[in-house]
């Protein structure tokens, strides 16, 4: 809990404690989620590149 | 063509299709058309709550310039006179846009999103802004309730617009998709959805959940006028990084199938699971009626579903906090405790699990694609939501295995693959369950292929009849 205070507040979030205790509950979820992600042997596997139609779009394909 | 005398007596209840032919044959005028609306807008809203704002005034006045054009009756744009809500978090010049969210009160843009822009060029009358969970991240949407029960919550984050149209309080709606937002509310409502191929419509103007993931869609009362309203909002605008430039198809004329009997993948894995008996029956059922109808049935199996969910979460979150970042630090305590966690939270999520959830996406669109090429499909069909509408006030449901899930991650479970992949995805009602409450099926298509779902849609509804069963209000 402190260390997402620290953390938030380093990044200039108003946060305290009793903030940080509803943001923890958020963020134990994405962790959960990017554990899973994580696992997921993903070794070979690039980014998807999400704006390629706009690469179309100026013809640098 | 004439439409019926007794719906013309009620031309709140019309389609798109049908009050555009009623307005041509001049059996109804745009005044009278815009003023049933309103009446029934009156009517509806006590109960339902799908309005956050109501432009009467503004839409009598275009009613008005559109009789005169009806009157003159050459050249008619293809919408002309058809009254459409707005998700509210969709830009409209001098009408405020809110986003649901004290932080946005009274904020009144000076000019329109690209997709009003074009829907007005195409005749529609802005009748109204719809609700939506604030800034579009949930699926509450409050305060607005499911017609159908008002007991329940109408889904979100468009839920103002699947209401809207469900309660006939509009002809058609417009909402936005991060990982179901159209689909979802279409369901819970018991009308249509359409998420189109991603980039088909213009986000410019539309305040975004994730660049990465948003798409703008129509909630209509048919699939027909799914096709009908999606051809004059596509379009390539460059101030979208992501708009296609592809020409938008002819929907209204050139929707086919691919071939007579097209082939439907039916997933043995992940989007049956956990899906709520009474919805997968119906659903079932669904997928009979469109075999008897000619299709081709074939069994699928789909690899790495389970990593969309996960991937949709921290992308959506770290974009959107992203967008409102500094806002956050300005005015902190004007957003929602929910809408405010969200956001701080995204903030702090690793860079690291940011591109694993862009090489997530990656395996989630190469499995779609290779089940498509494999077997030869056209589409495929899932059930849109696992449960249909559930009670106000409930945020959280118990799964089959024990655990305990937030709704937007369950209502959003069967959904987002489809925002991932980008491919284009219709919500279509399939029947009740035993409480009463619309279910819906899902028809995803190749990239592109709005064509292709819109009409495999039309032909489930030629079969059926849920699409034109009312709430009762």
């Amino acid at each position: 809990m402190s260390t997402v205070v620290a953390v938030g507040m380093m990044a200039n979030l108003p946060m305290d404690g009793r903030r940080a205790e509803a943001v923890v509950d958020v963020l134990a979820k994405a962790v959960e989620d990017a554990d899973l992600l994580r696992d997921a042997e993903l070794t070979n596997t690039q980014p998807a590149i999400v704006f390629r139609a706009a690469w179309r779009s100026t013809n640098w394909t | 063509m004439e439409v019926d005398q007794l719906d013309i007596d009620r031309p709140h209840r019309l389609t798109v299709r049908d009050a555009t032919q009623a307005l041509r044959a001049r059996q109804i005028s745009a005044v009278e058309l815009i003023t049933d609306v309103l009446s029934r807008i009156q009517e509806t809203e006590p109960a339902i709550h799908a309005y956050a704002l109501v432009t009467a005034d503004r839409a009598l006045e275009s009613a008005r310039k559109a009789d005169e054009m009806l009157r003159r009756g050459s050249d008619l744009p293809p919408l002309i006179g058809i009254p459409v809500g707005i998700k509210d978090v969709i830009e409209t010049a001098a009408i405020p846009t809110e986003c649901g969210s004290r932080v946005r009160t009274g904020f009144v843009p000076s000019v329109s999103a690209e997709v009003v822009v074009r829907l007005e060029a195409a005749g529609a009358i802005v009748i109204g802004k719809t609700v939506t969970h604030e800034f579009a991240f949930g699926v509450l949407s409050p305060p607005t309730r499911c017609p159908w029960d008002l007991t329940c919550i109408p889904g979100g984050s468009s839920g103002g617009s699947g209401a809207a149209v469900a309660a006939d309080s509009c002809l058609f709606a417009v909402g936005t998709d991060t990982g179901c937002s159209v689909r979802n509310p279409a369901s819970i409502n018991g009308v249509v959805g359409l998420k189109p191929t991603f980039g088909r419509v213009s986000r410019f103007g539309v305040i975004p959940v994730s660049w990465s993931l948003d798409h703008v869609g129509p909630l209509t009362k048919t699939a027909g006028d799914a096709g009908l309203v999606l051809e004059a909002m596509a379009s390539y605008d460059p101030r979208d990084a992501s708009s296609l430039t592809e020409h938008a198809p002819r929907l209204s004329t050139e929707a086919g199938l691919r071939r007579k009997a097209p082939r439907v993948g039916i997933p043995t894995n992940y989007f049956f699971d956990g899906v709520a008996e009474d919805v997968k029956a119906a659903v079932r059922r669904a997928i009979a009626v469109l075999q008897s109808q000619g299709a081709d049935v074939i069994e699928v199996t789909l690899t790495d579903m389970e990593l969309a969910l996960p991937a949709v979460a921290i992308l959506s979150m770290v974009e959107s906090s992203t967008f409102h970042s500094a806002q956050l630090r300005r005015t902190p305590t004007l957003y929602e405790p929910d809408s405010r966690a969200r956001l701080e939270a995204g903030e702090l999520i690793t860079g690291t699990a940011y591109v694993d959830a862009q090489r997530a996406r990656t395996r989630v669109k190469e499995s779609l694609r290779k089940v498509f090429e494999t077997n030869n499909l056209d589409v495929l069909a899932t059930p849109t939501c696992p449960l249909t509408a559930l009670p106000i006030g409930q945020p959280n449901i118990v799964c089959g295995d024990g655990s305990v899930v937030p709704i937007v991650n369950e209502y959003a479970r069967l959904p987002c693959p489809f925002n991932l992949s980008g491919q284009p995805a219709i919500s279509i009602p399939c029947g009740f369950d035993s409480q009463q409450h619309p279910v819906g099926l899902q028809i995803i298509g190749r990239p592109f292929d709005e064509a292709g779902i819109i009409s495999l849609a039309q032909l489930y509804e030629s079969a059926t009849d849920w699409h034109t069963m009312k709430a009762p209000l």
